[in-house]
């Protein structure tokens, strides 16, 4: 059976005017504008629900997509019979569609990239998933596995099929399999959730994707509201469920508006495509300096002041200073999204790599909404998401840690905070990427080292790194806040102190005031240091690269094998 | 006319033609550079252009309305490209004029009736649309909007008699019955409403479907306060689903009849309201196929 997938208007828009109405704002649309709105009211911006057909068209080059799987029908396994038999059922929606289930899959191009496709159709029995749908996304998991092509799969359904009973629900079994082995082998997967996707389906292939990325608006969840209120017995907050709800509860990675949707999905594919074979480029900026004695002391709290210093670049500034196209990936996908730790993947000097790192903020008001860049256990469970992410598709994670520490609280407690804390350290130092760290302002503790376990770990010239911080040590160990300038030169908290211990491999320079007083030379300097960095661990194999991390760590506090730093005690002297 | 000119408007209508309206565009375009007042590379460039969403649009056809001023589809499709075009004036005035050259031809009047009725002029709107529902007997396009300009002026009654006018056209039509039954239960029109809901059980066997309309049958009776009526329908609602709305409406109408239960139930207020959402709902359902396939 031929499946009508027709992707250019059969009947021009001159030959039949056509009128419909907005459900949302009753607004009068003539229909050739709505569709050149993508099938958004243009007065209220209603998503209408697209059909298959409008999706692929809205999505690949051209809307041309060779489509694959044509032979994949549904069958009534059970007989099944309720008002009607499921086999009238089918002819009736086949016919009502023409279509021959409620999924196709093909091959085509995204922004000249290619892509395996999958993509369902609600207006076929509610998008309900049975062997057919099944079928077809295992097999467009099982393309883009076979030759290594990254699959794009849009959903759109109701749940399962309950007229194929438990061969239905097996169907969430033998597709999430199939996506487990594209994750296994390293082939991107995205996910666009559409309006509605509920059920089986979100409890298999819709959720397993490396990326999770739904329109704006399109209702997405496990249980139906209904039945949820149901059984709660309590009425649902206003946009429960909905994209935004998803994002905010650390669900998704990110909500996109339908304009924007081929664009988002082009800018993923092309930072998950591989990095040029030669080495980046490297820039004039001043290079990362890794001999102690060229770098000027300031004294240990004047650094921390520095460090401190509210127009200090902060990771997003970071972001747009030396990468291109850093696209903000969110949430933990367990319980909610941590803003005071930001990640995503993005291009340096062409590479991708992932970029991960605490954020504050330049005002009070971002200071608050970034909780002073004090991550909660989700920002932890974030970037170790995101650090899986990058390890599975061979991208170089780079960090940028700036934190006072892991927040202390009461629900940060309830959710593990220290075993968040713990997996993120354990995690990166057995991630078979190149890892480069940089502590670009506060490095807080355990809140710091748990994006800090890098092959290379690097500093900023005024940035400081301490198990305490100063005030902390200060309150414990002198019994009062105000000796917080002696414990910071107590505990060697300057880059040069740590380029000695060993604890930091490189500075990065930073102008003579601060980072503060000249972002874009800062910026310039630290992605000097990234590429020179780079350049030095990408050629090296993920087994030695382990075992050089594994004994950079090991070696702390090992006698003989952590050696003395040439000027111990002599800054602490100085500034006494 | 020299031959490749004719070439060149054969190439560009057969991929026209053939849906394939970026390549349809180029060849006119390329024709144009050798014949700019070709009348019928002109249109086809207008009208590729138009189902391309290009702004040209409006430049092609109104350079062919010049060369062709008596040419009505000429109109229409400018009137329809200035539409595209955000330009709500302009298309009001071409289309007026296709309708002047061509009187005849329906589809210009219901575009003729969209736009008015988009520029404030819903008496105008409703003479065109109106006129064009007689012209076309088979057509319900006219009909349906009609009926919708009518009950969103609040013309309930006049809503109605365009519905009623739709549904005896199209007795099958699913959107034109679910409407019908709406406008009739804002007017009181119980009885009239119901057996709209009835008629509906027959027409709208799409899955989920059958609670929305049970509901909506629940409505009516509540509305009426035929509470024996409306506990039959929601002991019937069960049976297709157990969902708190459901369950609420159990409860409600049995407290009306039998006095308050161990069950509480919300109060009328909320639930008429929720009744509502529940209609809106399903009428967004079928708005969403219609909008899928032009009404």
């Amino acid at each position: 059976m031929s499946q009508n997938l027709t992707i250019t208007p059969a009947r021009p828009a001159t030959e039949t005017v056509q009128w419909t109405k907005c459900p949302s704002c009753d607004a009068f649309l003539y229909l050739k504008r709505l569709e050149h709105n993508l099938k958004v009211c243009p007065e209220c911006r209603y998503h209408f629900r697209l059909p298959a057909a409008d999706r692929l068209a809205q999505l690949l080059d051209d809307g041309v997509l060779h489509e694959l799987g044509q032979d994949v029908m549904p069958f009534d396994a059970l007989s099944f019979v309720d008002s009607r038999s499921y086999a009238d059922r089918l002819e009736q929606a086949q016919r009502k569609t023409g279509r021959r289930d409620a999924a196709s899959y093909g091959r085509g191009t995204i922004g000249g990239l290619p892509v395996v496709i999958a993509v369902m159709d609600f207006a076929f029995m509610g998008g309900s998933m049975g062997g057919a749908v099944g079928e077809i996304i295992t097999r467009s998991a099982e393309e883009a596995l076979q030759t290594r092509t990254p699959l794009v799969i849009i959903t759109a359904s109701g749940g399962a099929r309950m007229q194929e009973g438990c061969v239905s629900l097996m169907q969430l079994a033998k597709t999430s399999q199939a996506l487990g082995r594209l994750k296994e082998a390293g082939v991107l997967s995205i996910c666009v959730l559409t309006d509605p996707t509920f059920g089986g389906v979100t409890a298999s292939y819709a959720t397993l994707g490396d990326v999770l990325i739904a329109e704006a608006g399109a209702l997405v969840g496990f249980a139906g509201p209904q039945i949820i209120e149901q059984t709660i017995r309590q009425r649902l907050p206003k946009g429960f469920q909905t994209a935004e709800f998803l994002l905010g509860h650390g669900m998704i990675d990110l909500v996109a508006q339908r304009e924007n949707l081929r664009q988002t999905l082009t800018k993923m594919l092309r930072l998950h495509a591989e990095g040029p074979a030669a080495p980046l480029p490297a820039g004039r900026a001043a290079a990362l300096i890794t001999d102690p004695g060229q770098i000027a002391r300031r004294p240990a709290w004047e650094v921390v002041k520095l460090a401190r210093n509210i127009g200090r670049p902060t990771t997003l500034d970071y972001a747009g200073l030396i990468f291109d196209d850093f696209v903000e990936l969110q949430g933990d996908r367990l319980y909610a999204e941590s803003s005071s730790i930001v990640g995503g993947p993005a291009s340096l000097a062409g590479h991708p790599v992932m970029l991960i790192g605490h954020q504050k903020g330049h005002s009070t008001s971002e200071l608050v909404a970034r909780n002073f860049g004090m991550p909660e256990p989700e920002g932890y469970r974030k970037a170790l998401r995101l650090m899986r992410h990058a390890g599975r598709l061979g991208m170089p994670v780079i960090t940028l840690v700036d934190t006072p520490g892991a927040f202390p609280g009461l629900g940060a407690e309830e959710r593990g905070q220290a075993v968040a804390i713990a997996e993120s350290i354990m995690e990166m130092a057995r991630l078979t990427v190149p890892i480069v760290t940089v502590v670009t302002g506060e490095g807080g503790s355990g809140g710091a080292l748990a994006l800090a376990v890098g092959d290379r770990v690097l500093m900023l010239q005024n940035a400081y790194y301490s198990v305490i911080s100063p005030e902390g040590c200060s309150v414990i160990l002198w019994s009062n806040a105000a000796s917080a300038p002696r414990a910071a030169e107590a505990l060697r908290v300057r880059a040069p102190d740590l380029l000695e211990l060993r604890i930091v491999d490189g500075v990065v320079p930073e102008p003579e005031g601060g980072a503060h007083t000249d972002q874009v030379t800062t910026a310039a300097n630290l992605k000097e240091a990234l590429v020179t960095t780079l350049n030095e661990l990408m050629p090296i194999d993920p087994q030695t690269l382990l075992a050089a991390r594994y004994q950079r760590f090991r070696c702390f506090g090992t006698p003989a094998a952590h050696p003395a730093p040439a000027m111990a005690g002599a800054s602490a002297k100085e500034d006494d | 006319m020299d031959v490749s000119m004719l070439e060149f408007a054969g190439r560009a209508q057969d991929a026209f033609d053939a849906a394939h309206f970026k390549d349809s565009y180029r060849l006119a375009v390329e024709g144009l550079n050798g014949r700019a007042d070709h009348p019928g590379l002109l249109a086809i460039a207008g009208r590729a252009a138009m189902e391309l969403g290009l702004d040209e649009a409006t430049t092609y056809l109104g350079r062919l309305v010049e060369q062709t001023p008596a040419d009505a589809t000429a109109w229409r499709d400018l009137g329809m490209a200035r539409l595209n075009s955000a330009d709500l004036g302009g298309a009001e005035q071409a289309l007026r004029t296709a309708v002047q050259l061509d009187p005849g031809d329906s589809a210009m009047r219901v575009s003729l009736g969209h736009v008015a009725y988009l520029g404030g002029a819903a008496d105008e709107a409703d003479r065109q649309l109106s006129e064009a529902a007689r012209m076309a007997p088979a057509d319900v396009t006219a009909l349906r909007s009609l009926s919708e300009m009518r009950r969103l002026k609040g013309r309930v009654q006049a809503a109605i008699d365009a519905a009623d006018e739709l549904v005896r056209r199209a007795p099958e039509d699913i959107a034109g019955t679910m409407s019908l039954a709406e406008l009739n239960l804002t007017l009181g029109n119980y009885a009239e409403s119901l057996a709209c809901y009835r008629r509906l059980t027959e027409l709208d066997t799409d899955q989920g479907h059958a609670g929305h309309i049970i509901h909506a049958m629940i409505e009516v009776e509540i509305c009426r306060e035929r509470w024996r009526r409306a506990l039959d329908y929601a002991i019937i609602a069960t049976t297709l689903d157990r969902h708190r709305l459901t369950t609420d409406l159990l409860a409600f109408v049995s407290n009306q009849l039998f006095g308050t239960g161990e069950r509480p139930a919300p109060p009328r207020q909320e639930i008429e309201s929720r009744l509502r959402a529940r209609r809106s709902e399903h009428r967004r359902l079928h708005a969403e196929v219609l909008a899928g396939l032009g009404t």
